[in-house]
């Protein structure tokens, strides 16, 4: 069942030109240089400190690392983060 | 970016989350669908984030199932503004003192004017006014209705004709028409009553004195009716002397009073054109206000061309004082009316009878409401350049006494 739909969307996004990140879930991350970074499609918030923050997706988990991370905006699915930002990593599950 | 919207309006706080790993309390008010923004980790074991104020509660929700604790710091927005104002009782006073005053003093008479009479019954009627309770500085709660002020005055001064009375929010407008009483003069002391017109006598009545003519008589102008010298009936010299009342009678001298009516008439020549145009104002008007220094107008308000065919202006003009010095501008308040033209156009027949009543109407306002119109006859009528002339008769039943001091006729 779900190997049928995980073709179907593919399918989608090959004849429908859908972006992909809206039908599989996965997270989109937005960054503006290093200062500004603006993540969507998460699942959830990990861990949060001055200096990194990590959040769940529908695979895995990122890592952000950097300096004086400020959340600027915290939504059930969208967050801004603000700080100097040096890293960032997907870890899968 | 929508959290953006509606902050300040709605009021936000800034929290501070204590308690071991901040952010699994941030995870818990996101999955309660509560907007967070400006999250910072002060420590490790504390977080600042800012909520919206309505979020409060649910915030107060999700921390009473969690081991968190909360502190508020500072509030920003328009509520918290708005309770700082409120918490500034001074300035709340102030604010329904001056609403207070304002409705008081717009609700009271500021200005009383009155227009169309002279001085003195200017005067009079703003006595009167007074009496009402109409008056600068009285209260507009008590007022009348105008119509009832207007029948008050009309009832209480006798002198005015018409009073017509317009409420200008705190200014009331007066505008009276004044009768033209023509008062007999009233002679003290011995009198007789003349006849002021020549007629024929219809009613007589005689309160005082001796009547000299009777019902149906003719008199003419100047004729005396009713005599203020009477026979004298004194006992006292009656009795005495029997033989010399015959010889000398006693006369007494008194004040002749009473009404004696005669039919009069009169011939009235009338004009009436067959084709007459009116000038008549439609009621349609603009206002324009200016300041004038010297011959130069600046104009302060009204700009709206006046749709009117043909204008009729109105000057209202105002000098400024200062103390006794008069300042060198001027209001000027001018009314644009609409005046509109009216031709009426009659034919013989509409123009004799229209002449025939306004010669009636005419005489009626000269004689007074006490004579009565008895008939009228047209006694000539003629046509010329478009104008009726017409003379006619008109038998009038009147008062036609008129006092005469004796020691002035004799």
């Amino acid at each position: 069942m779900r190997k049928i739909k995980q073709r179907f969307q593919n399918l989608a996004i090959k004849y429908l030109q859908l972006p992909q990140d809206v039908l599989l879930e996965l997270p989109r991350i937005t960054l503006i240089g290093h200062i500004h970074a603006y993540i969507e499609n998460h699942r959830g918030l990990l861990v949060y400190s001055d200096t990194e923050l990590r959040l769940k997706t529908n695979k895995g988990a990122i890592q952000i690392l950097g300096d004086s991370f400020v959340l600027k905006t915290m939504l059930p699915e969208e967050i801004i983060l603000e700080g100097t930002i040096s890293d960032i990593k997907f870890i899968p599950e | 970016m929508r959290i953006n919207q509606g902050k300040s309006f709605h009021g936000q706080v800034r929290i501070k989350i204590s308690g071991r790993l901040p952010e699994r309390f941030l995870q818990e008010l996101l999955e309660a669908n509560i907007p967070l923004w400006d999250i910072q980790k002060v420590s490790n074991t504390s977080c600042e984030a800012s909520i919206y104020l309505r979020d409060l509660q649910k915030v107060r929700h999700v921390k009473r199932k969690s081991e968190y604790s909360i502190k508020l710091l500072h509030g920003s927005g328009l509520p918290f503004r708005f309770r700082n104002i409120l918490r500034k009782k001074p300035m709340i006073l102030a604010v329904i003192i001056s609403f207070f005053i304002i409705l008081f003093l717009a609700n009271i008479i500021w200005e009383v004017k009155i227009e169309g009479v002279s001085t003195e019954i200017e005067k009079k009627i703003h006595k009167q006014l007074t009496t009402y309770g109409i008056y600068p500085g009285a209260s507009l709660w008590k007022l009348d209705d105008t119509a009832e002020i207007q029948h008050d005055l009309m009832h209480d001064i006798p002198e005015l004709l018409w009073v017509g009375v317009e409420k200008n929010g705190t200014a009331l407008h007066f505008e009276a028409v004044e009768k033209r009483v023509a008062e007999e003069k009233e002679i003290e002391g011995p009198r007789n009553l003349v006849a002021k017109k020549s007629g024929v006598i219809t009613k007589t009545f005689v309160a005082n004195g001796q009547p000299i003519v009777h019902v149906d008589d003719f008199v003419e102008k100047g004729d005396v009716l009713v005599s203020g010298k009477i026979e004298s009936f004194d006992k006292n010299i009656s009795k005495g002397n029997i033989d010399e009342e015959e010889n000398t009678k006693k006369y007494k001298q008194i004040e002749a009073e009473g009404e004696i009516r005669a039919k009069t008439w009169y011939e009235i020549d009338v004009t009436i054109p067959l084709d007459a145009t009116y000038e008549t104002l439609s009621g349609e008007q603009t206002n324009r206000h200016y300041l004038k220094f010297g011959s130069f107008q600046l104009p302060v308000w009204g700009f709206k061309e006046p749709k009117f065919d043909s204008l009729h202006y109105e000057h209202d003009t105002k000098d400024f004082h200062l103390f006794k010095w008069e300042l060198p501008w001027k209001y000027v308040h001018s009314t644009i009316h609409e005046k509109t033209y009216e031709e009426i156009k009659r034919t013989k027949e509409e123009a004799r009878e229209v002449g025939i009543k306004q010669a009636k109407q005419d005489l009626q306002l000269e004689l007074g409401p006490d004579a009565q119109i008895l008939t009228e006859k047209v006694l000539h009528e003629s046509i010329e350049n478009g104008k009726v002339k017409l003379t006619i008769y008109i038998t009038v039943d009147e008062d036609i006494t008129k006092y005469e001091s004796i020691g002035q006729s004799d």
